[in-house]
């Protein structure tokens, strides 16, 4: 398509929005207590994903593992519950009662953005709504770990969502004399696990599965992780083979 | 021809370590054996993280070199806090030149040679000094914290153990 016809079909739907805005406006006043019609939302959802440029939006979350989202649930809690609510779904005090009202993070249009759209929009924020830019309030990768969290909402459990406790509350395992103890453990699920490599020499926490791996631990070091995975792990250390230990999330 | 000489080093090396389990030994001498017993493994272990060919015996021989560091860093931390100084002894001794003839037989090979010369040692150096550990040091040790380290260290010659014969039967 030449660049000409591309700027014109742009110019167009521009102006298309921008009527629209004007008559709504005329029609409603500025005023925050209504509803937002049908067509109004479906601009405005596709206006800000349409202003998402295309090198943003397909970004992909470096933040793989699988345990990424729970990291997210402090952060969460502490920049976006106020409006979004701890699990998302945007059920708060203020949350209905902005205009547009504050968007379920669960529902499918929102789920429908990519990784790298949510990301802009929790890194740049959204104008002439309420989000604001966290772009230089959070580090990169607290923003990805919010995105793993968002990603996350339509399946969050209640036990997902309770306040965790420090490393102090959580189920301890020690690495020492080359083994695990104990040699079984069980939590339940979203407890956090906490590993102590009390030996003077490295070890690693390697499910035979491969649902986590905590990397070599160096004398002295400890890994926290939170099993959300039900089921019966066994799991061993890579570099001593033998050492071996079971780890049961209820 | 080579697999003789391997041969022939790793019963030199077992020699000292056999006599020792006729001699009682204190914690003076243990201290001493222990260190120098991590040290020759250390030395052999950095010559194979550069000279093997195999990444698996390089990942081994590197391991070693991290592991055995460390378990001589607390042995000397805890012989410093008893005030203990190590007391150099026959057994040290006969186990440091065979450490050194190791290595240089080791010097003297390449490729997949070296890997097999390496890891052969390595097995029969843990087997032996698991034997040393059962029947003398352990036995030996006056001092309860001595003794405990000791312990506290056996089962990671056991794997070292383990280890290097996963990685031999993978080197045929």
């Amino acid at each position: 398509m030449p660049a000409g016809r591309a700027m014109f079909i742009v110019l167009a739907v521009l102006a298309l929005v921008a009527v629209l805005a004007a008559l709504a406006v005329l029609r409603t006043g500025l005023a925050a207590d209504r509803t937002p019609g049908r067509v109004e939302t479906l601009v405005a959802r596709n206006l800000v994903r349409f202003s998402i440029p295309a090198g943003e939006a397909s970004r992909r979350n470096p933040l793989t593992g699988a345990d990424a989202w729970q990291q997210g649930t402090d952060l969460f809690r502490n920049h976006c519950a106020l409006c979004h609510g701890t699990d998302g779904r945007g059920a708060t005090a203020i949350g209905p009662r902005m205009y547009p009202p504050v968007p379920d993070l669960a529902s499918p249009e929102i789920q429908h953005f990519s990784d790298g759209a949510l990301f802009a929009v929790v890194s740049h924020g959204v104008s002439w709504t309420g989000m604001p830019a966290f772009g230089r309030s959070l580090g990169e990768s607290d923003r990805w770990k919010l995105v793993a969290f968002i990603r996350r909402t339509p399946s969050l459990t209640a036990a997902d969502l309770a306040p965790r406790g420090g490393p102090n509350a959580s189920t301890r395992i020690v690495m020492d004399g080359t083994s695990f103890h104990p040699a079984e453990t069980t939590v339940e699920s979203g407890a956090p696990v906490l590993w102590a490599n009390l030996d003077p020499f490295p070890h690693n926490v390697t499910s035979e599965s491969g649902n986590f791996h905590s990397g070599d631990l160096a004398p002295d070091g400890t890994w926290v992780f939170r099993p959300t995975e039900r089921g019966t792990f066994e799991y061993h250390c890579t570099l001593h083979p033998g050492m071996k230990a079971v780890l049961r999330v209820r | 021809m080579r697999r003789a000489t391997t041969l022939f080093f790793v019963t030199a090396l077992m020699l000292p370590v056999a006599a020792l389990s006729a001699r009682a030994v204190n914690d003076a001498q243990i201290a001493a054996i222990v260190v120098t017993a991590n040290q020759v493994d250390i030395d052999a272990g950095k010559l194979a993280a550069s000279s093997a060919s195999d990444p698996q015996v390089k990942a081994f021989g590197k391991q070693m070199v991290t592991d055995h560091t460390g378990v001589n860093k607390q042995a000397t931390d805890l012989v410093t806090k008893l005030g203990v100084t190590p007391e150099d002894n026959a057994t040290a001794q006969s186990l440091k030149s065979g450490g050194a003839e190791n290595v240089k037989n080791l010097s003297g090979l390449k490729g997949a040679a070296f890997d097999r010369a390496y890891v052969d040692h390595e097995i029969a150096y843990h087997q032996q000094v698991l034997d040393a550990l059962d029947t003398t040091l352990i036995p030996s040790a006056q001092n309860a914290e001595l003794k405990a380290l000791l312990v506290k260290v056996r089962p990671a010659f056991v794997a070292h153990l383990e280890h290097a014969k996963m990685v031999q039967k993978s080197l045929k």
